[in-house]
C-alpha cells in the first residue's frame, strides 16, 4: 500500500476515533455500572464503595450495582473484573489487597492492566499499645529492638500483615511474632489484656479505648500529625520513620476509552465531595484531602506496589 | 430508674412506634429468607441510616438486627431451612414438630422463647452494660479455646444416633471448617486451586444444602407416602402447659445467650449451639431431643435472641463490635458523629434509651407478629410436598446465590444437598456436623493463636483461670453422666445383692 494511502487511512482512523470518543462518553453508562469489592457485604471496602458511589448514579444517569467477590485477598475481584470488557461498566476496588494480589501473580492482571481512577480514603495507622506499658516511643523502640515482640493483626498474607512486616523492618525489630485475629475488636482486647505487645490500628478502631485510658497511641504513621489527634506525634518525630495508611480507591481496566475514564473520574470525585461521603470520612477522622483523582492516586498506588515488593519474598514464603 | 423512664419515653412517641413496627416487619422477612441476614440488610440500609436523626438511625439498625435473628427461625421450623446460621439449631427440634403436624405450636414456642430471651437480654443490658462489658477484656484465645471445647463436649450425645456416628459427623464438620486459607499461616487448605474456596465454604451454603436440599431429596423418595395433616392441629398455638414447661429453659438459655453475646466471638450461632447442648445435657428426657422436644426448640431461640442484646454490650460500652452486624452499627455510629465507649453512657443517655427502647419494642413487636402470624405461616406445611419442596429448593438456591452472586455457591449447596441426603440415609444426623463446623474453626484458630501468644507452651492455657474453669466443666460434662451411670448400676447391683439376714 502506498505511503500516502497509509497516512490518509491513519488520519481517517484518528478522525473517526476522535469523532467516536465523545459519542462513546455520551452513550455511557449503557446500563448499570457494576462495582466489585473484595470484602463481604458490610465489610470495610463494601461500605466505602457504597458511600463513594452514592451520588454518582444521579450524576451519570445510571445505576450502580455492588457485588462482593471475596477470596484470595483480591483474586476473585480482579478475576471477575478481568473477564469484563474495558468499557467503564465495571469498576473495582483498588487498595493494598489489589497490589498484593497482582504482585503474587494469582491473577493475569498486572499493574499495567489497571487504572487507579479515584482515591477515597487515606486512613493512617497508629502504633497502639496498652496504656502505661511503655513510658514513651523511645522505650518502645528500645524494647522491640532487644526483645521478641508479639504484634497483632488480621489474616497472615493480607494487607495488615504486610504493614506489620514493613513496620518491623523500619524499626529493626529483633523478632516479630505476628498473631493474627479475625476482627479488629479482638485485636484491641488482646492489646488490653496483655496477650500482644502492639498493634497497628486506624483511629476509629482504638479511639474509645484510648479515651477510657485502656490503650494509647505512641505515634501516627504519616508525614504530618492528624487534625483529630494533634497530640499524637508522627512516627518520623519519634524514631519510627515509616508511613503506613489504609488507602482505598476505585479502578477501571486499562483500555477503557479516555472520554469514559474522564467522565467516571469527574462523576466519582463529585459524588465523594457530597455531604454524605464527607460525613463518612469524618467518622474515621478524615476529610476531603483523602479524595484524589487518577494522577495522585496512580502515583500513590505505584509507591504502595514498590513498598510491598520489599517484603514480598518473605510473605510468599520465599 | 432513670434509664427505664427514658426508654418508656422513647416508646411513647408514635413515630418511634412506627419505625419499630416497620423495621421489625422488614427484618422478619429478610431473616426468614435463607442466605440473607442482618449483616446484608444493615449494610444496605447504611447510606440511608446516616442521613437520619442519630437516635432513630441507630435504633432502626438495632430493630432489624433483633427481627432478623428471630425471622431465621420461621423457615427453620417450617421447611428445615435456617434463615440465618444462628437458627441452625432451631431446625433440630422445630422441623420434626412441624412434620408431626405441630407447626403452629413450634412457631409459637419459638416466638415466645425468642421474645422472652430478647427482652430479658435487653433488660440486663439496660441495668449492667458498663459492668458486663468488662467481661470481654478477659477473653483471649485461651478462654475462647476452652469455651469451644466446652461446647464440643456434648458431641458424643448431641444426636440420638450412635456415639461413633456422632464423632464421625463432628470430625467431618471440623474438616469442613478447615477448608480455605488458614488465618494463622496463610496457607490454602483443601481449596484444590479453586479461587472460590480461598475464604472457605460459607456456613450458610452448607446448612442450606444439608438441611433444605437433603430434606428435598428425602421427600422425593417418599412421594407415595401420604401424610395427613389436619389444619386445625397444624395451626394450633402452644398451650399454657407448654409455656410452663419451657420457662426454666428460656431463663437458662437467656443467661447463656447474653454471656456469649458479650464475648467478641461468633455471637448468636455459638450461643444457640451451647444453649442447646446444655439443655440436652441436663434434660431428663434426652432421647426426645432431635425428635421434637419443645425445650430443644426453646433453648436455641432464647439464646440467639438474647445474644443480640449481648453483642450490643461491648459495641456500645467499649466501641468493640461483638459480631458482623454490630460492626456495621458501630460504623454508622461513627459516621453520625457518635463515639461509643464508657463516656457514651454519661454523655448520651437519650441515644442509649433509644437503642434499648427500640430493641425492646422490636421484641414485643415480633412477639405480636409471630403469634398472630403463626396460624397463617403454619399452613405452609399443609401444601402438598410435591409442590412445596421444589419451591423450597428454588428459594434455597436463590439464598445460596445471593450472598456473592455466585453460581459456584449454588453448586456447593447442591453438593451438600446430595451429601446430606446420603448421610441421613446412613444414620448420620446433621447436628454433630453443624457442631463441628461452627465450633471447629473457633477451636483451631484459638488454639493456634494461644500457641503463638504462649511461645509454643500450650500448658499455659491451663494457667488462665477462666479457661481452666471451662475445661474442668468440659471434663465434668463428659465424665459426669458416665460416672452417674456407673454409680447407678453399682447401686442397683448392691440393692440386688442378698443380705446376710435374708435366710
Amino acid at each position: 500500500m502506498p505511503l500516502s494511502k497509509q497516512i490518509t487511512g491513519a488520519l481517517a482512523g484518528l478522525a473517526l476515533a476522535a469523532a467516536a470518543a465523545p459519542a462513546l462518553a455520551e452513550g455511557f453508562p449503557d446500563g448499570p455500572i457494576e462495582v466489585i469489592n473484595n470484602s463481604k457485604p458490610g465489610g470495610g471496602s463494601d461500605i466505602f464503595l457504597r458511600f463513594a458511589t452514592e451520588r454518582a448514579g444521579e450524576i451519570l444517569g445510571g445505576d450502580f450495582l455492588h457485588l462482593s467477590k471475596t477470596g484470595g485477598v483480591a483474586t476473585n475481584t480482579l478475576k471477575y473484573a478481568a473477564g469484563k470488557p474495558a468499557d467503564g461498566q465495571t469498576l473495582f476496588i483498588v487498595n493494598a489487597g489489589t497490589a498484593l494480589t497482582m504482585m503474587r501473580g494469582t491473577v493475569d492482571l498486572t499493574r499495567d492492566d489497571i487504572i487507579p481512577l479515584v482515591r477515597g480514603t487515606v486512613d493512617p495507622e497508629f502504633v497502639v499499645v496498652k496504656a502505661g506499658r511503655f513510658a514513651d516511643a523511645a522505650e518502645f523502640i528500645d524494647y522491640v529492638q532487644n526483645n521478641s515482640v508479639k504484634q497483632a493483626g488480621t489474616k497472615v498474607g493480607g494487607n495488615p500483615h504486610v504493614s506489620a512486616l514493613i513496620f518491623r523492618n523500619a524499626l529493626e525489630m529483633q523478632n516479630q511474632v505476628y498473631v493474627p485475629f479475625e476482627k479488629s475488636g479482638e485485636i484491641i482486647i488482646n492489646v488490653i489484656n496483655g496477650n500482644v505487645d502492639v498493634a497497628l490500628l486506624n483511629f476509629d478502631e482504638f479511639e474509645s479505648q484510648a479515651k477510657a485510658g485502656q490503650v494509647e497511641a505512641l505515634a501516627i504513621l504519616t508525614p504530618e500529625r492528624s487534625a483529630n489527634s494533634p497530640d499524637i506525634p508522627t512516627g518520623h518525630e519519634v524514631g519510627m520513620p515509616v508511613d503506613i495508611e489504609v488507602v482505598r480507591g476505585i479502578g477501571v481496566l486499562k483500555g477503557t476509552p479516555e472520554p469514559v475514564i474522564a467522565k467516571l473520574e469527574a462523576a466519582l470525585i463529585q459524588s465523594m465531595n457530597s455531604e454524605g461521603y464527607l460525613e463518612y470520612l469524618a467518622g474515621s477522622g478524615q476529610d476531603a484531602r483523602s479524595i484524589a483523582g487518577r494522577e495522585v492516586f496512580g502515583a500513590q498506588f505505584d509507591r504502595m506496589y514498590d513498598g510491598y515488593q520489599a517484603v514480598a519474598k518473605e510473605l510468599m514464603g520465599g | 430508674m432513670e434509664p427505664f423512664l427514658l426508654v418508656l419515653q422513647f416508646l411513647a412517641d408514635p413515630y418511634n412506634l412506627f419505625i419499630i413496627a416497620a423495621g421489625t416487619l422488614v427484618g422478619l422477612i429478610v431473616g426468614a429468607l435463607p442466605g440473607l441476614g442482618s449483616v446484608i440488610l444493615i449494610a444496605l440500609m447504611l447510606p440511608f441510616v446516616v442521613r437520619m436523626d442519630p437516635t432513630t438511625g441507630i435504633a432502626l439498625c438495632a430493630i432489624v438486627y433483633c427481627a432478623t435473628t428471630y425471622g431465621g427461625s420461621i423457615t427453620a421450623i417450617l421447611i428445615n431451612t435456617p434463615g440465618t446460621p444462628a437458627a441452625a439449631m432451631t431446625t433440630f427440634d422445630g422441623f420434626p414438630m412441624a412434620q408431626k403436624g405441630e407447626a403452629g405450636r413450634a412457631l409459637g414456642i419459638a416466638t415466645f422463647s425468642s421474645a422472652i430471651g430478647g427482652i430479658l437480654g435487653i433488660l440486663v443490658m439496660i441495668v449492667a452494660t458498663p459492668l458486663l462489658a468488662r467481661v470481654a477484656y478477659h477473653f483471649g484465645p485461651a478462654e475462647f479455646f476452652a469455651l469451644a471445647v466446652f461446647g464440643m463436649s456434648m458431641l458424643a450425645s448431641i444426636s440420638g444416633n450412635s456415639m461413633v456416628k456422632n464423632f464421625i459427623g463432628g470430625a467431618f464438620g471440623l474438616l469442613l471448617a478447615t477448608v480455605g486459607t488458614d488465618l494463622t499461616t496463610g496457607i490454602e487448605r483443601f481449596t484444590f486451586g479453586q479461587a472460590d474456596l480461598y475464604e472457605g465454604i460459607a456456613v450458610v451454603q452448607i446448612m442450606i444444602g444439608i438441611f433444605a436440599g437433603g430434606e428435598l431429596l428425602r421427600q422425593a423418595t417418599q412421594t407415595k407416602v401420604k401424610r395427613e395433616l389436619v389444619a386445625e392441629g397444624v395451626t394450633k398455638l402452644p398451650s399454657l402447659q407448654d409455656f410452663k414447661a419451657i420457662w426454666r429453659t428460656v431463663l437458662r438459655a437467656t443467661g447463656i445467650g447474653t454471656f456469649i453475646g458479650i464475648l467478641p466471638a461468633e455471637g448468636g450461632k455459638v450461643a444457640a449451639m451451647i444453649a442447646y447442648n446444655e439443655e440436652m445435657r441436663w434434660s431428663k428426657h434426652k432421647d426426645q431431643f432431635g425428635k421434637g422436644a419443645i425445650e430443644g426448640l426453646a433453648a436455641p431461640e432464647a439464646a440467639n435472641n438474647a445474644a443480640t442484646g449481648g453483642t450490643m454490650v461491648p459495641t456500645l460500652a467499649l466501641g468493640i463490635p461483638g459480631g458482623g452486624s454490630t460492626a456495621i452499627i458501630l460504623t454508622a455510629m461513627l459516621i453520625l458523629g457518635l463515639r461509643p465507649g464508657p463516656a457514651l453512657f454519661a454523655e448520651q443517655p437519650d441515644l442509649l434509651a433509644g437503642i434499648f427502647g427500640a430493641m425492646l419494642g422490636a421484641n414485643i413487636c415480633f412477639l405480636i407478629y409471630g403469634m398472630v402470624g403463626a396460624k397463617f405461616f403454619s399452613r405452609i406445611t399443609l401444601i402438598p410436598t410435591t409442590i412445596l419442596w421444589p419451591c423450597v429448593i428454588c428459594l434455597a438456591a436463590l439464598g445460596a446465590f445471593s450472598l456473592q452472586q455466585s453460581m459456584f455457591d449454588v453448586g456447593v449447596m447442591v453438593f451438600f444437598a446430595i451429601l446430606g441426603f446420603f448421610l441421613n440415609r446412613h444414620g448420620f444426623a446433621p447436628a454433630p456436623i453443624v457442631m463441628g463446623l461452627i465450633l471447629g474453626e473457633l477451636i483451631e484458630t484459638s488454639l493456634k493463636q494461644s500457641y503463638l501468644i504462649y511461645d509454643g507452651n500450650l500448658w499455659a492455657i491451663l494457667q488462665q483461670p477462666i479457661a481452666l474453669v471451662f475445661l474442668l466443666l468440659s471434663v465434668v460434662g463428659i465424665c459426669g453422666p458416665l460416672i452417674a451411670k456407673a454409680l447407678g448400676a453399682w447401686r442397683a447391683n448392691q440393692a440386688a445383692l442378698p443380705t446376710g439376714n435374708d435366710e
